[in-house]
Order: structure tokens, then sequence, then C-alpha cells
């Protein structure tokens, strides 16, 4: 204990020299604290116990690692989506020029909707029918989430989440904080089960968001700030629809 | 350890007898973390058992160029302890977590020592991360890269708190004697904090 106590008052004086004036005191503290250190022993019950039960798991295949993707995709990407853009609007275009008898347009909203999904709108509100078309485009950036639709409960699962740095998910309603993931650590995270503060019902939306922890490991959102997308305009966010 | 690597291979390939010797080798650095966090015998051991169980689960996420595996392990271990106490209360904070395991201890056998009380109290009176970073450094022996890689900040902020903390206890002991600390810290062991359970 002698070698651990001059190594760490060695260290403390380094750090803080002005304390070396008050050597016997921070001796004294530290020689307190080493001795104090609390006996925490594994019980030897317990230690098999766990052991025997680790063992007989079976570890779960490993899933194939994302591939880095290739600088061309981030010209691909928004060319694919034009092209995208361009099959659902001049169809439908042509469609409401030669078929306005077959399929009503009520607003501009419904040319992109499919057919299927507003004949399918029954008991789902028009909100949530419109989030249910809504599927944002994964960035291909360090800090990027998934969260796909949830069924009615106090545990929001979101699918995956890819940080640069550490931070957190933030599950809001109407700007209302109802939980948040633990810290999640740079890189990537999946299956990460949120605690909220309220049940989620069906036709409830909801948003997870990306915040960056400010270092204390906890979330706190009149201090941890929401993390920006590439653009640096909007959040990295995703809404999310309560299916019953 | 550079040769957990190995087994973390292995692990990966499907061999769970590797995770054996990884569980050997962490079971009690693991424990005594949780402890120093929870000072519950009975939580600790939930808790550890969850850790082992997560890690077995996680093993094929745990990439070696990200850090190694001991802070991995060390970092689930930390997150199952924020996790426990905020399923188990809610609106618990990180600086909450620290304060739940006091009930569990045994205040007669504290009180017997006031010396020594006067120490505790101002060790629980740092914040959580200080506090931390402290006992991971002076009962842990971890060093201050190791600690930064477990509490996810840098050397340097890792530093700067311990030696903030150790000023402030200082400060905050200053009213007693060293003489009446190192009386108290060389009475018997049974006498000290922690779970005679």
């Amino acid at each position: 204990m002698k070698n651990s106590l001059e190594l760490l008052l060695k260290d403390i004086y380094a750090l803080e020299p002005a304390l070396f004036e008050r050597d016997d005191e921070v001796r004294a503290l530290v020689e307190s604290l080493l001795l104090n250190k609390p006996e925490a022993k594994v019980s030897e019950d317990f230690a098999v116990g766990l052991r025997a039960k680790l063992l007989t798991t079976k570890i779960a295949p490993a899933l194939p690692s994302r591939p880095e993707p290739s600088p061309w995709m981030s010209y691909f990407i928004p060319l694919g989506a034009m092209a995208t853009l361009l099959l659902i609007l001049v169809p439908g275009y042509l469609g409401n020029q030669t078929n306005q008898d077959s399929i009503e347009m009520n607003s501009p909203a419904d040319m992109y909707m499919a057919p299927e999904i507003k004949r399918s709108g029954g008991g789902v509100s028009e909100e949530a029918s419109m989030m249910m078309e809504y599927v944002p485009v994964q960035l291909t950036d360090s800090d990027s989430l998934r969260v796909s639709n949830q069924i009615p409960g106090v545990t929001a699962v979101v699918d995956f989440v890819s940080l640069s740095q550490s931070g957190f998910v933030v599950i809001t309603s109407n700007e209302t904080v109802l939980g948040s993931s633990y810290l999640l650590f740079a890189g990537y995270s999946e299956q990460i089960e949120i605690l909220l503060s309220h049940s989620m019902k069906a036709s409830q939306i909801f948003s997870a968001t990306l915040y960056l922890d400010n270092g204390d490991g906890v979330f706190d959102v009149n201090v941890d700030t929401p993390i920006y997308d590439a653009d640096g305009l909007n959040f990295v966010s995703q809404t999310f629809l309560v299916t019953p | 350890m550079d040769d957990d690597l190995v087994y973390v291979d292995r692990c990966q390939s499907g061999e769970t007898e590797a995770f054996g010797i990884l569980y050997d080798r962490y079971l009690d650095k693991i424990y005594r973390f949780v402890y120093y966090k929870t000072f519950s015998k009975e939580t600790t051991e939930d808790i550890t058992s969850t850790v082992f169980h997560k890690a077995l689960e996680k093993i094929n996420s745990f990439a070696s160029d990200k850090g190694s595996f001991s802070s991995w392990l060390y970092q689930i271990a930390r997150n199952s302890v924020i996790d426990h106490y905020r399923t188990s209360k809610a609106d618990l904070s990180l600086e909450d977590v620290f304060e739940v395991g006091v009930d569990d201890r045994t205040p007669e056998t504290i009180d017997a020592v006031s010396a020594l009380k006067i120490v505790q109290t101002y060790l629980e009176s740092l914040d959580a991360r200080q506090r931390e970073i402290i006992t991971l450094r002076v009962w842990e022996d971890k060093s201050y890269k190791e600690i930064a890689e477990i509490v996810g900040s840098t050397e340097a902020g890792v530093k700067m708190a311990f030696s903030r903390g150790i000023r402030e206890l200082r400060e905050k002991c200053g009213s007693v004697s060293p003489w009446v600390l190192i009386i108290a810290c060389s009475l018997d062991k049974a006498l000290r904090f922690y779970d005679l359970s």
C-alpha cells in the first residue's frame, strides 16, 4: 500500500503542486481512502453459478458488418431519389390527365401517396396515414438513427443508432421529453430500448432525436444539445407512429 | 490485456468456452466496480450477472479498433448500473446512484467510527463523476487512460477531475486532524463501510 500511496501523492502533487504545502493533510486523506477501500468479495456460489449459466448460452452468430459507403454514394443517392420521384410523379400526372374517374386526387399531398395506402386509411387518421408513407432516407454520415413504427406501451425500441461521439437517443412528443436512452458510445448500437414516462397509444406520433452528451454521461435536456445533420439545418431525428 | 482479443476472436467464432476465460479474468474487477457504486451485495450480483450476459450476447458487436475489451466491459457495467436504477427508480440521475446504496449499508457500524464517517460523508459530497474517478484511481488502481475510456472522457479531463476532487476533499477534511484520520483508518476492517451480510 505504501507504494500506491507514494505514487498517488506524486500524481496529485504533479497535478496540483499547491497541495504539497499541505502534505500531512493530503497524505492522511489519501491513506484513509486507501485503507477504507471497501472489501467486495465475490461469493464462490455466485461465481460458479453465473459461469455455468454463461457457458451454456449459445453465442449469437455475427451480423454482417456494414460496409463503408463509397464516396460515389453521395452522388448516387440524390440521383436515385430524383429518379424515384420522377417515376412516381410522371405516371401520377399522366394518370390524372387520362383516368380522372378512376383515381380521385383531393389534395396535392394525395399525388405523393400510393392509392393502396389512401384506401387502407380506414380507422387511422390522415396524419397517421402520411406517417406510414414517410420513410426517411438513411444518411450515410456517422450520426444517424432508424426507428420503426412502434406498438403501444411504455418502451420504445430504436433499430439502430450511429454516433460520431457519445450521446443519447431522446423520445419526444410535442417537444416534451418522454424518455432517453442510456449513454451510447461513439459507433454503432442497435436495438436500444428506451423506457418512457408515459405510455404510447395507437395512432400517436413521436420523435426520436440524437443528442450529444456534455461529458457527464447523463441526459439533461437543458445541458445536452441535439445533433444536427450534415447540412447543419435540421436535427438528426425521425418521427414514428404507434400502430395497434 | 492484449491477449483478451485472442479470446474475443474465439468467442466471435462461436466458441463460448473462450468467454469463460474472459469471465474469470474480469469477474472480480467488474464486481468491485459495481459494488463501489451500489454497496449492496444483492444488487451487485444482479448487475454483474446482467453485465456478463450482455457482453456475451453482444460480443459480436465488439470492435477492437474502438477500444480495449476491458473498457468495453466497464462501459457495459457503467450503463447497467445506470439502467438498473433508472428502471427501479424513475427519474434517478447518475448523481443519485451512489446515494441509493447507502440504505443497504450498516449505519451502526459506520457510526462506531466518527472520523471515518466524516471521510465517507465528504467522499459522498463530491459529484458523481469526481467520486467515480477517485474510486477508480485509488481503489481500482486504474490508469488515467483506462478511466478516460470507461467514463467516456479525455485523459486530461480525468486528471483534472481527479485533482479537483482531491483538492475539494482536502478542503473539506481540513478541519479533521490527520492523526484522527490515521487512527480511524487503523481500526479493524470490520468497522469500515462495507456490506457485512
